[in-house]
């Protein structure tokens, strides 16, 4: 007699409409992740149809935050499953964030692995590409995304980091260990440069480890006034990300 | 309803046991845990519905068999077991569990030493058995 976790070939089935799959990685915290997946978000929906989001920072999620939404607007619908929240007409989300907002998620390593079979096994998508905001680290929220994504064999990682040199040093080691696996790589994505010379620490980095320079989203005081609706209006500054991104994706999908 | 798509997910676990080929009979036994308080009448409505497609379009036979199992905890702080039945939670917070019973941490302590880092012991989720 052998046990079985309908989950899985559930998740697998509802992945399967993705074409691709970008998970946001980075083993430093506060670099900028999120920040950078809503506004990945953004400057997709511009391109490609309906972007799809899975908030993964499964003990404190923030996504929905950053898209501008209020946890308690926030509904569950059910339809053969659950129904991502709606950003907007193009964007869509699924956080923690919907069942349990005013407090921290405590959960140890079997606990993530549950939720994020549960969260992909239930969430009926509409979107074509899926965006994942991640946790910093390399643990079991990365282990458990990586080996699911294995076998649906469309993703690509986006890492980001900052200028800053101990963020540099983080992002180094972790190109270094996905190199050595099978995983794909977008390239980096540099967050909060203020000077040329920012933007060149980080993309001579990646030339010498063979990865596309995403480029760098600029620092931004008072950021939060970009938050939600506003932060399709910094596009404008981001162009060139934009334009980039598009080559690594296409690249990719042999557009 | 969130019991379909587990029924979906149980059937096309069976089908794609079938698929891996030499079985045309499946004797199964779907374990659901109180956790997630599965509305029962809905989830076998629903199996019984796709059971029937899946036999058609794939040519086998499912035998399914509901059981339950009850939830226990057991607080890895302090070492205490309890069941569900010991503690009281409010309806918006059952709701949550039952789509997601992980966030059962953020609503229950451990009723001896207050610990949200207790462990799930048994009467999580779904699963299924096939015998
Ligand atoms: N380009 C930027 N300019 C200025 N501030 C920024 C920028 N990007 C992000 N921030 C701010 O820096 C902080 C960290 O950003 P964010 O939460 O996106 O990082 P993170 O990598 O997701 O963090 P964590 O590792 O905790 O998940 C936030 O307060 C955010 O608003
Ligand atoms: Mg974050
Ligand atoms: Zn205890």
């Amino acid at each position: 007699m052998t046990a079985i976790d309908p989950r899985i070939a559930g998740m697998k089935r509802n992945l399967e409409r993705f074409k691709l799959i970008l998970p946001v990685m980075s083993p430093k915290g506060g670099v900028g992740k999120t920040f950078a997946t809503a506004l990945l978000a953004h400057i997709l929906s511009r391109k490609y149809e309906c972007i799809s989001l899975f908030d993964a920072d499964l003990t404190n999620p923030t996504l929905h935050v950053v898209l501008g939404l209020n946890a308690k607007n926030m509904k569950i619908i059910e339809e053969r499953g659950v129904k991502p929240v709606k950003v907007n007409e193009r964007l869509e989300l699924m956080s923690l964030a919907l069942f349990v907002d005013e407090y921290s998620i405590p959960l140890r390593g079997k606990d993530v692995e549950n939720v994020i079979k549960e969260l992909l096994a239930v969430t009926r998508w509409s979107g074509r590409i899926l965006l994942i905001d991640t946790p910093p680290g390399f643990s079991d929220t990365h282990l458990e995304l990586l080996k699911i994504l294995s076998s649906v064999s469309k993703s690509l990682i986006i890492l980001v980091t900052t200028p800053n040199y101990i963020a540099l040093k983080s992002i180094e080691r972790g190109i270094k260990i996905l190199l050595l696996e099978s995983v794909k790589l977008a390239g980096i994505l540099g967050n909060m440069c203020v000077s040329t010379e920012d933007e060149f620490k980080i993309e001579s980095m990646t030339h010498r480890y063979g990865i596309m320079y995403l480029g760098c989203i600029p620092y931004v005081d008072r950021i939060e006034n970009y938050f939600g609706l506003n932060l399709a209006n910094m596009l404008k500054h981001v162009e060139h990300l934009y334009n980039n991104i598009v080559k690594s994706i296409d690249n990719f999908t042999g557009v | 309803m969130h019991e379909w798509a587990l029924a979906e997910s149980i059937i096309l676990t069976i089908v794609n046991e079938a698929k891996k080929g030499g079985r045309y009979s499946f004797d199964t036994e779907v374990v659901v845990g109180e956790l997630q308080s599965i509305d029962f009448e809905t989830l076998e409505y629903a199996l019984r519905e796709l059971k029937t497609i899946a036999e058609q379009e794939h040519n086998i036979s499912i035998k399914l068999k509901i059981s339950r199992e009850r939830a226990q905890f057991k607080c890895s702080r302090c070492g205490f077991t309890w069941r569900l039945a010991d503690i009281e939670l409010a309806d918006d917070m059952k709701e949550a569990v039952h789509f997601v019973p992980e966030v059962i941490h953020s609503y229950m302590q451990c009723p001896r030493c207050k610990s949200h880092d207790f462990e799930i012991v048994s009467g999580r989720g779904v699963y299924v058995r096939f015998i």
